[in-house]
Parts: C-alpha cells; sequence; structure tokens
C-alpha cells in the first residue's frame, strides 16, 4: 500500500496527463451517431452572437459584391416567376393537385454567422432558430444549390450538417438519366464529394448534372447539388465511384434559405413501421 | 493579480481566435489555432497545473469548433511537452526565468519552442481531425499553410506585445 503511495506521489503528474488525455479520447470515441455529432452549445450561441455583430462591419466592405450576386440572382427569380406564373394558372384551374402541391415549400431566409469547412467536423451556424420555425431536419439550401441539413436548433440559432460532413447521406438523382444515388463526403477537399450505388449499368458522362431526388421530404426535386468531375468504375465493382465536384463552395456561404416542408409530417407519417 | 492578468488573457485570446481565426478561410486547408500562444507563453506553474490549464483551453476550444476532444488531446500533449523542452533549451542557454517570452528566455530559445510546439499541436489536431493516413498529405498541407500563420501570431505576441 505504501509503495503504492509512493508510486502514485512520484508520478502524480504522469497519471494526471494520462488521465487527462483518456478523458479527451473518449469524448472522442463517444461521437459515433450524426446527431450526437452536433450541440448548439451556450459557447457556440455565443461564438455565434459575437461573429454576427463583428460580421456586420466586416460586410460593408463587401457589400458591392453581395448587392450584384443578389441583383443577379433577383433577376433570375424573376423571370423563373415569370415563366411558372404562366404554367401555374393555365393548369390552376382544372388541376386539383395544385391546391396541394402550392403549399408544399416555403423558405425561411438566413445568414451565416459561423462556420467551419476544411476539418472534418464542419458546420455552419445561421442566425435564424426555433422563434423563426426553423427545426431540426429541415433542408438548407443557397443560390448555388443543397448546402445540408439543420442539425440543432436553440431560440436565435440554427447548427447545419454540412454536404461536406462525413456522417452525411444525401439522396440525389443523375439529371440526365434519373438514377437515384446518395452523395458522401469523406474529405479531404470541400469542393468534392462522392456519388455511390449508381449501377454500373447505367450510363453516366463526366459532366453529368446532379441534383436532389425529391424522395425524402427536406428538398423540393431538381436542386443542383454538382457535377460529375471523373467516373471510376473499380474492376469487379458493381457501381460507379464518381467524383462530384460540388456547387456551392463552402468558404464564401454568406446567405442561405431554409426549407420549410409544411407536409413533411404527413409524408413521414404515411410510412408505416414494418 | 497574476490569476487575474491570466484568466483576462485567455478571455481575450479566446475572443480574437473566435471572432477573427476561426473565420479565416483563406483556403480550406488555413485553420490559425494562434491561441495555443496561451499555452506557450504561460509563466512557469506547477506542472498538474499546466495540465489542468492546457485541458481546460482544450476544452473550450472543442465547445467553440465543435470538435469533440481534438483540442483537448492536443492541449494536454502540449502542456506536458513544454516544461521538458523548456527546462532543455534553458539549460542550453544558461538561463533561469519564470517567464516564457522573447526577452526573458531569449530569442533562439522561444523560437525553436514556439516552433515545436506549434508544430506537435498542429500536427496532433489535423490528425485526430482527419483520422486517417490516406490523406496524410492534406495533413501535412494544413500544418504548414496553418502552422506559418499561426507562429506569426506566436511571434509577434512573445518579441512585440508582451514586454516581461
Amino acid at each position: 500500500m505504501e509503495n503504492l503511495l509512493r508510486f502514485i506521489r512520484k508520478y502524480s503528474n504522469f497519471l494526471l496527463f494520462l488521465g487527462l488525455e483518456v478523458v479527451a479520447f473518449l469524448w472522442l470515441f463517444s461521437e459515433q451517431k450524426l446527431q450526437q455529432s452536433t450541440f448548439l452549445s451556450a459557447s457556440n450561441s455565443l461564438v455565434a452572437s459575437l461573429n454576427e455583430q463583428v460580421s456586420a462591419v466586416g460586410e460593408y466592405f463587401s457589400l458591392a459584391t453581395y448587392n450584384n450576386a443578389l441583383s443577379a440572382e433577383n433577376a433570375r427569380l424573376r423571370e423563373e416567376v415569370h415563366r411558372l406564373q404562366g404554367i401555374v394558372e393555365a393548369v390552376a384551374e382544372n388541376d386539383s393537385v395544385y391546391r396541394y402541391a402550392h403549399l408544399q415549400w416555403d423558405y425561411i431566409p438566413a445568414k451565416v454567422v459561423d462556420m467551419e469547412c476544411g476539418t472534418q467536423h464542419n458546420y455552419l451556424v445561421l442566425n435564424k432558430g426555433a422563434r423563426d420555425s426553423v427545426c431540426v431536419g429541415q433542408g438548407v439550401l443557397c443560390a448555388d444549390g443543397v448546402v445540408g441539413v439543420i442539425g440543432a436548433v436553440n431560440s436565435r440559432f440554427a447548427e447545419v450538417i454540412p454536404v461536406i460532413h462525413p456522417k452525411m447521406r444525401l439522396s440525389c438523382r443523375l439529371k440526365p438519366n434519373g438514377q437515384t444515388g446518395f452523395m458522401v463526403w469523406s474529405g479531404p477537399s470541400a469542393r468534392y464529394a462522392r456519388l455511390t450505388d449508381v449501377g454500373r449499368h447505367i450510363v453516366v458522362n463526366e459532366g453529368d448534372t446532379v441534383v436532389s431526388s425529391g424522395l425524402t421530404s427536406l428538398f423540393p426535386e431538381g436542386i443542383p447539388i454538382g457535377v460529375v468531375e471523373h467516373i471510376d468504375l473499380p474492376d469487379g465493382d458493381t457501381y460507379y465511384d464518381l467524383n462530384v465536384r460540388l456547387t456551392v463552395d463552402f468558404g464564401k456561404l454568406r446567405y442561405v434559405q431554409v426549407v420549410r416542408n409544411p407536409l413533411s409530417q404527413e409524408q413521414e407519417n404515411v410510412l408505416l413501421p414494418l | 493579480m497574476k490569476w487575474f492578468r491570466l484568466i483576462l488573457r485567455t478571455l481575450v485570446v479566446l475572443f480574437l481566435q473566435a471572432t477573427i481565426f476561426n473565420r479565416l478561410h483563406i483556403t480550406t486547408a488555413c485553420h490559425p489555432y494562434m491561441y495555443i500562444l496561451l499555452l506557450i507563453c504561460l509563466p512557469v506553474i506547477p506542472r498538474w497545473g499546466e495540465l489542468l490549464y492546457g485541458f481546460a483551453l482544450g476544452v473550450l476550444m472543442d465547445i467553440m469548433c465543435s470538435s469533440p476532444g481534438i483540442h483537448t488531446a492536443a492541449c494536454v500533449l502540449v502542456a506536458w511537452l513544454r516544461p521538458v523542452l523548456l527546462e532543455h533549451y534553458l539549460q542550453e542557454a544558461g538561463r533561469i526565468t519564470d517567464q516564457v517570452v522573447a526577452s526573458s528566455v531569449g530569442n533562439s530559445v522561444f523560437m525553436r519552442l514556439s516552433l515545436w510546439l506549434t508544430l506537435l499541436h498542429h500536427l496532433t489536431v489535423f490528425t485526430l481531425d482527419t483520422w486517417s493516413w490516406a490523406h496524410w498529405y492534406w495533413v501535412v498541407l494544413q500544418v504548414l499553410v496553418s502552422g506559418v500563420i499561426t507562429l506569426g501570431c506566436v511571434y509577434v505576441y512573445g518579441f512585440l506585445l508582451h514586454k516581461s
């Protein structure tokens, strides 16, 4: 016993060092599930709040760039609205589906106030939270395409799990042939992801656009995600390994829209547990 | 007063890290963790104190960056090795001091100490974050790009701002 005490006293600093490292690694290894990988702590909220104030000053210097981008997007959207209005008005009177279809999606504009991209624990923090009707599980878009999914919210802020997160698996579709697959990311570059589950019998070309599949209640169908840049078909494998260049440049992301789907609960309830 | 100054310095540096350096997205490989200067320039205190300070600093950074345990592991490792390196360099230079800034320990000692501790910290953080040697080139790139900026900040603080 005395020897044990002497040993502990002699190596107390080393034992403390080992103990603290064990705590750190236990914390690291405990992060297994997507739900556990993100949490919007009080500290995150404080940092987001500080960043919101700091970025307000910095944005004065880049207002011209943002204004140009927003003007271009406004013009494009206006054209799209006019085109769609014509189509909708033509069919609305006789189409019973229209009554429900136009209720499907609405958008909550938000600003990115904090982010990490380029690591394996990428995240974004938005300046909209539960009081703005943002909920966990809603999709997030920007002008260039799909950004990610809301992972955590508090009253004022929301944390987004972006497409460039190793635990993200996004249902998508190859635009030219309608083949569905899953977009996954394992790093390291924040500009590239991989499209999996596309069978080798499908004809895929470099330059094919990848869009959201519309098979989940997160995003409308046809939102751009990326462009196939490199096609790999390992010997003996039945699936392609497609390298996709993402349309969203996460490093420059400032303004996004949270996708609200009032019918999502109904859509999910229809799936009976087997 | 000494502890008050240490806490104040910690809060100021963490504020700068969160609001400026965590948002410095020059490239996706650039993640300067200049907060490490708090550990490098920590005055000489009992070793258990350094370990606990490193642990607390790492936990705060992990909470701020949503990175579970990565900064904690790196900071505890740096806090463990710093006294060993410091003692070795000070013996070599024939100096005795309890302040770890350039004017106290000497320019050469401060530069070498900062270099090795910054490299060790960044290598640990980026290796644990990537958790795969398949992307070793990415780890090396991140260590180099981020390390240069971090070292710049540590040198500015250690040489210019902090007068012992």
